[in-house]
């Protein structure tokens, strides 16, 4: 085993493609946030407010693809126990809670002026809460853990969870009584009901919310890998105990 | 009071939050790669 320890990569050198990833991020919420408030034409009910819709759809759907991510991540730690997976799952899972934090309050906004309510205890939005309760614990036993491999599997097996969640979230606007519009954009191939002008911005700003969430994500595994033993990716956590010598 | 905002006023509000959310966030991933490279060059 090579004892030297190395820094894989340090926060000082940031490639060059993350820097252009940023500088792409920037560029896209500036298109597209110009696109939802001056191109996107008022909708025929919601007037104006549509253009909150922008916002808030676009996150929503890149918190379950962080959330899913973070538990693919999680997964693959608890089947290789490579720290190189948790360090992954972390930076998705933080992400997750950026974005989750993101659609819940972008959501209270939205609902105020046109449900007249800021938040109700309905399945949709109770198991949003829960969603974002679960990743705030994950953050809590993370800190709570002195012992890597033990920390990183118990986390691991918090995100799975949250990640069974997923699937409930984005059903119960249709299987159950919610305040929360029932969706435009149907993934069963029920199609669109949504006019097309307005479905070209929100797509825009999904994908820029994506690009940033992968700007996010790229530069804090970057950060989390910083010395990182070199050998560390290679080497699964065999055992926690500790041997006392002489 | 947040009753008593305009559509407009709400659709601000609304894309304020982001910004401030994604620039929070940046802020900290700048914060915690400076605390790293800090860290290191202590050893």
């Amino acid at each position: 085993m090579n004892s030297t320890v190395t820094s894989q990569t340090r926060p000082q050198s940031r490639p060059l493609w993350l820097t252009l990833l940023g500088l792409a991020c920037l560029v896209g919420l500036a298109l597209g946030t110009y696109l939802a408030l001056v191109v996107s034409p008022p909708d025929v009910n919601q007037g104006e407010l549509i253009r909150i819709m922008y916002a808030h759809v676009s996150v929503a759907w890149i918190c379950f693809v962080a959330v899913a991510v973070a538990g693919f991540w999680s997964l693959l730690y608890l089947w290789r126990g490579r720290e190189r997976d948790d360090v992954r799952a972390v930076a998705n899972a933080e992400a997750a809670l950026v974005y989750s934090a993101l659609t819940i309050t972008g959501g209270m906004i939205y609902s105020k002026p046109t449900l007249n309510t800021y938040w109700t205890w309905d399945a949709k939005l109770t198991l949003t809460a829960i969603m974002v309760a679960l990743i705030v614990g994950y953050f809590i036993v993370r800190a709570l853990i002195d012992e890597p491999t033990r920390r990183g599997r118990v986390s691991a097996v918090i995100m799975l969870i949250v990640v069974v969640s997923l699937p409930f979230n984005y059903l119960a606007a249709e299987w159950f009584r919610t305040l929360h519009p029932q969706k435009s954009i149907n993934l069963d191939g029920s199609g669109v009901t949504m006019d097309p002008s307005m479905l070209r911005v929100l797509l825009f700003n999904v994908a820029v919310a994506g690009l940033i969430y992968l700007y996010f994500v790229s530069e804090r595994v970057r950060i989390g890998l910083f010395k990182l033993p070199s050998g560390a990716e290679e080497q699964a956590p065999v055992s926690t105990e500790v041997v006392r010598v002489g | 009071m947040l009753a008593d905002l305009t559509p407009n006023q709400w659709v601000a509000l609304a894309w304020a939050e982001l910004f401030l959310v994604y620039a929070g966030y940046f802020a900290y991933l700048r914060w915690l790669a400076r605390k790293k490279a800090k860290a290191e060059g202590e050893e």
